[in-house]
């Protein structure tokens, strides 16, 4: 009797769970499809799936137009706009671009498109419950085999995703397009040399992944996703990055297979798990996030395809290399001193003349600046890409919090306590994920980001388990009480100098050599006996260290944890395109990217400008966008340009000398 | 007792025996070159000798000490240095940078905490160190530059001086004439051969320019096939029948 049940439940699950799985499959072919022509993992697709969506919802449910017209609108013409012109005017441009501006692109158009489709169609001004599928009276329900109950939205769902994927395996068999396609898949250039356009092809192929895109969003509002705002429909690009990471992100078959797996062990595992445990409570929604990071780390062969590879590439242009010239240190220490006397003077302004406001949002900018001193450390020295800093963050938060409420202890003595335990969590971290190249590297961090987001911070020994029980004191120290906001602030300011200068000399000495030299080349590095493990791990550790510390401050600045607006996972993927977009590879980079990011859109955008908050992020795509052209960060390109300015200057002069000199000898 | 001594050493690679009894020995101070044809199985041997790739069979001793199971970086620390056929550099580093981070890691100096209290920073005596290799190299006049500057050759002896710094008791060269030109590739010996001379590392030469490893080595293997086929010394190895059939084939046809 028991073996029944057990046969039941799992056929079950595995009926509930193939609706979704096709999904899952269709924007996985769709996202492996666009890897291959472009090299670009496109963390977008669920922004673009969200669109999709969004407008779906507005014509049909709000519009109350036809369901045919709704859908060719949002999914056959909408869709497939979106990605052609992406390629068009940014992927195209990115092919030969490195991988970390490849990923911080397309991470900045997630955050930016469905902002700027709110701004433009003014999408949630109300409530977006309620999101319906693309068939009348969807919720009516069969019984297969007189037994298994599956709804009409979900048999439509399933077939129609079957039929994307067999769509794109007939194009691909049997058109000339497909083989077209097939050949750019294996190698662009070769292709060209073939006198197909590779373009032509490959903005075909960014056309068709966004339509299966914009149908995976519509499709999923009909059973899983009832609120359509945009984080339901990043967890999509996860669960599809797990199912093609299955594939290794170059087999089509593979990864339509890893989309049913992916969605059957959705619906599988919950049974298994005690409901009521907060794991099983809470895993629900960061299952992908579980499946992701464990096929990430388990997966054998993963490192081995770090990045896909095209067999004519030599005949690209080389990856940009960041623009540096040797220049005197005379004239990169005169370029300094604009930005130095500017800060200041804003350091004596806010010490002198800011009312409270003011004060606090330039603390936080402070403290924001030493958080961000671990981009510099990780992504500025190492090269890499962590997307896990909230985590970090909210570790050192969390360890105030525990620490200053059982023990009543010093919150600055528990802020450090806290970083330790940062970096001690980093290393541990570390060992399993750095093994990984750059780009499973920071997806493998995504993936513990929400898990830690959806699951650990819901123990009580992690977080607080309410706002009001979360309150932090402020620290003092000797004699000196820091509830008072001006000396907060300048013990704010104390500590970025101190870390500063420990960031500064970790860069001039050992670790900034190795940390160079491992990312200039791995295996030179290791045929100099440098162990590669060891210093990525302590630049691991040093940078979860220094963002822990810096989540530490934070929290005791506004006297209270607030994890949600603090230290959400997709709030780290802002910080990180941020300040790379300004400039990771110097320690000024990370004070620059702590003022823009606090003050700036109270300062320009809200007070000067008047705009909706939105804005905000649809510059900080723009932004991204950018990055592309200037891989060293906005601002030190047009720091460097006066740079060089100053060193023609010098040595103009020293010639000058020269000549005068040689003159008198002479 | 040899300074490098590998034996039976076998590699397959799916149904591919790539490598197959595979021995070499190098005493300390010689110059060997290991030839043969493309597709020999000369850089899987290379690369199995220094821990990039592991052996399904066979034994490597270095200086005395079974090496088979080491990483790579920990072999490097034993004595063995190497360059690469397509050059590896550090970019963003100048010239003499690079051999402040070979420098590093030999003396192993630098730490982490070291670094936290302003100690980090290269010492006079390791540039000295490093200004002394540079000057062996003829590198004095670039030693600021960047390394993404330079040209090949330049480049070449940049991988040269870097191995030099952590003091190798064997040097192992990937294909080094490859991308140079001939005058290039003399100059590049030269150089070598009188720093050689003065340090008395050893040296395995992997070629398949059969022109500089008859100038430049004493005793050669020839490989063909993942196989050893002869050795002995260079102008003995050169005249040999084996190495005509395994560079032109044996007369009856193509060699696969």
């Amino acid at each position: 009797m028991l073996a029944i049940g057990a046969v039941d439940e799992f056929v079950q699950a595995v009926i509930q769970g193939l609706p979704v799985g096709s999904v899952y499959a269709l924007i996985a072919i769709g996202f492996t499809l666009t890897y291959k022509t472009s090299g670009i993992l496109n963390l977008a697709f669920g922004a673009q799936a969200y669109v999709s969506a969004a407008t779906y919802f507005e014509l049909h449910v709000r519009r109350e137009w036809p369901i045919w017209v709704s859908l060719l609108i949002s999914v056959g013409i909408l869709a497939p706009l979106i990605g052609v012109l992406l390629n068009q005017f940014v992927f195209k441009n990115l092919r030969t671009a490195s991988p970390v501006a490849r990923l911080v692109v397309t991470a900045g158009l997630m955050v930016a498109l469905p902002e700027i489709f709110k701004i433009v169609t003014d999408f949630e001004r109300e409530s977006v419950f309620g999101a319906v599928g693309i068939v009348p009276d969807g919720k009516i329900f069969y019984r297969i085999f007189d037994r298994y109950p599956i709804t009409r939205d979900e048999i439509v769902q399933f077939t129609v995703a079957i039929l994307g994927a067999l769509i794109l395996f007939a194009l691909f068999r049997f058109t000339r397009l497909g083989l077209h396609m097939r050949g750019v898949v294996e190698s662009p250039r070769m292709t060209e040399l073939r006198g197909i356009d590779a373009e032509k092809v490959s903005s075909f192929a960014w056309g068709l992944s966004s339509l299966y895109a914009g149908l995976a969003g519509v499709l999923l509002c009909s059973t899983s996703i009832t609120t359509i705002e945009p984080g339901s429909f990043f967890q999509l690009v996860i669960v599809a990055i797990a199912a093609a990471a299955l594939g290794k992100l170059v087999s089509l078959p593979l990864a339509l297979a890893g989309g049913f797996f992916l969605g059957i062990m959705n619906t599988i595992l919950p049974t298994y798990i005690t409901p009521t445990s907060i794991i099983g409570q809470n895993l629900g929604p960061s299952l992908p996030f579980v499946m992701l990071f464990a096929i990430l780390v388990f997966m054998p062969g993963i490192k081995a395809s770090k990045e896909s590879r095209d067999p004519m590439a030599a005949v690209d242009p080389p990856t940009d290399t960041i623009s540096i010239a040797h220049v005197s240190p005379w004239a990169s220490r005169i370029a300094l001193i604009p930005s130095l006397l500017m800060g200041v003077g804003i350091f004596i302004w806010v010490l002198t003349s800011a009312d409270q406001f003011w004060m606090l949002l330039f603390t936080e900018a402070v403290i924001y600046s030493i958080i961000f001193l671990a981009i510099t450390v990780f992504t500025g020295m190492g090269g890499q890409i962590s997307l896990a800093l909230t985590s970090f963050g909210a570790i050192g938060a969390f360890t105030v919090f525990q620490l200053t409420k059982n023990f009543e202890m010093s919150s600055l003595l528990a802020a450090l306590i806290g970083a330790a335990l940062g970096a001690a969590v980093g290393a541990l971290l570390a060992l399993p994920v750095l093994r990984l190249g750059h780009i499973w590297l920071a997806l493998a961090t995504l993936a513990f980001a929400f898990f830690f987001d959806a699951v650990m911070v819901k123990f009580p020994w992690v977080g607080p388990t309410s706002m009001q029980t979360a309150e932090i004191p402020r620290p003092t120290l000797g004699g000196l009480d820091f509830g008072n906001d001006k000396s907060f602030f300048l013990l704010c300011v104390v500590l970025l100098i101190i870390c500063s200068l420990f960031v500064s000399a970790l860069k001039r000495g050992t670790t900034g050599y190795m940390l160079q030299a491992l990312r200039g080349s791995e295996v030179a590095s290791q045929s100099v006996g440098i162990n590669p493990t060891r210093w990525r791990i302590v630049a691991f550790a040093a940078s979860s260290g220094l963002a822990a510390f810096g989540g530490a401050l934070l929290v005791i600045g506004q006297e209270s944890v607030n994890y949600g607006s603090n230290f959400a996972p997709l709030t780290g993927l802002f910080w990180l395109v941020l300040v790379i977009t300004l400039a990771s590879r110097r320690v000024s980079g990370a004070i620059q990217g702590g003022v823009v990011f606090r003050v700036f859109p109270d300062l320009i955008l809200i007070r000067l400008l008047h705009l909706a908050p939105q804005w905000q992020f649809a510059l900080f795509g723009l932004g991204a966008i950018n990055f592309s052209k200037h891989p060293e960060g906005v601002l030190e390109y047009s720091e460097q340009k006066s740079v060089r300015r100053f060193d023609r200057l010098i040595s103009r002069f020293n010639a000058r000398k020269q000549a005068s000199k040689t003159e008198v000898q002479s | 007792m040899s300074l490098l001594h590998a034996a039976e050493i076998g590699k397959t690679f799916g149904s591919l025996r790539a490598l197959d009894e595979m021995f070499i020995d190098i005493e300390a101070g010689e110059r060997v070159g290991l030839i043969g044809p493309n597709g020999a199985g000369k850089t899987t041997f290379f690369n199995c000798l220094l821990g990039v790739l592991n052996p399904d069979s066979g034994v490597i001793v270095f200086d005395g000490k079974e090496v088979n199971n080491l990483p790579v970086y920990k072999r490097a620390r034993l004595g063995f240095g190497r360059t690469f056929q397509r050059i590896e550099l550090f970019s963003g580093l100048t010239v003499r940078e690079h051999l402040v981070v070979a420098e590093r890691s030999r003396n192993g100096r630098g730490s982490f905490l070291r670094d936290l209290i302003w100690q980090g920073s290269p010492s006079k005596v390791e540039l000295a160190a490093c200004d002394e290799v540079v000057e062996l190299l003829g590198l004095g006049d670039i030693r600021h530059e960047l390394i993404d500057s330079l040209s090949l050759g330049k480049g070449r002896l940049v991988e040269i001086a870097r191995a030099l710094m952590v003091q190798p008791k064997l040097l192992l060269l990937d294909e080094p004439s490859s991308g140079l030109d001939v005058q290039e590739t003399e100059a590049f010996a030269e150089a070598l051969l009188r720093i050689q001379q003065e340090r008395k590392f050893a040296i395995l030469l992997v070629e398949h320019d059969v022109d500089l490893v008859s100038s430049f080595t004493q005793r050669a293997y020839l490989m063909d096939l993942g196989r050893p086929i002869i050795n002995g010394s260079t102008p003995e190895v050169m005249k040999s029948e084996e190495l005509r059939r395994a560079y032109l084939g044996d007369g009856e046809g193509a060699q696969q």
